[in-house]
């Protein structure tokens, strides 16, 4: 099966995560709704590794990078207690949007991929801005 | 009939490439073809690389349909 993300860059960003138990379901395996939350938290070390603290940018500009677009693909399960490792890379930066290619390791095994696209939305006005180039930069940075 | 204004014309491709919608009708709101504001802007993005003018952010909201784009991109372009 062809990946929807394509191949990683040599050496993409990595956040370890171990699995919660609340993180599982019924089926003694990780939710699909907890994987979102492992890329969300990959993202914002993406970008801290990158010189950008996502708190203080929203507490200083007012605005904010929500998630408008998330394509996952689940190939195996993870467990309780499984220790994982997210990988993280910008496939994409637009004036409008930034699209992470993120997927979920268990070792060697490819266990989720996704392709998550962020706008930047002002807060007080409620409304779609540009990408500003704060976040560009971290995008840029390998 | 007047013949069309070559520059509305190639304003409407773009529109229309971008947004991958193939009928741009001048003033019919963006909002009703189904352009949403994210792609409005990747469509600022494409006609600033095209024609190498700059659109600043405060007057992305100028943009809601095609006449308008042609109205601002008119202001933006050296007099021929």
């Amino acid at each position: 099966m062809k990946s929807p993300i394509g191949a990683p860059p040599a050496s993409p960003a990595q956040h370890p995560v171990r699995v919660g138990y609340v993180d599982t379901d019924k089926a003694g395996v990780v939710h699909h709704s907890s994987y979102l939350a492992y890329f969300e938290a990959a993202r914002i070390e993406h970008q801290r590794a990158r010189g950008l603290e996502y708190r203080r940018f929203e507490e200083e500009t007012g605005l904010a990078l929500p998630v408008v677009e998330a394509h996952l693909r689940y190939r195996a399960p993870a467990r309780f207690d499984d220790q994982l490792v997210i990988e993280s890379w910008v496939q994409e930066l637009t004036r409008a949007k930034v699209s992470y290619a993120q997927r979920v390791m268990r070792a060697d095994t490819v266990l989720v991929e996704a392709r998550i696209v962020l706008a930047c939305v002002n807060m007080n006005e409620e409304r779609i801005t540009s990408i500003p180039e704060v976040i560009a930069k971290t995008c840029r940075t390998p | 009939m007047s013949a069309p204004d070559e520059l509305k014309e190639k304003l409407r491709a773009i529109i229309a490439e971008v947004s991958e919608i193939d009928e741009i009708p001048d003033a019919t709101p963006f909002k009703e073809l189904g352009i949403d504001s994210m792609m409005a802007i990747e469509i600022v993005a494409e006609i600033e690389r095209t024609y190498k003018l700059s659109v600043p952010e405060d007057e992305l909201v100028r943009i809601t349909n095609l006449d308008s784009v042609y109205t601002l991109v008119k202001e933006k372009l050296p007099a021929a």
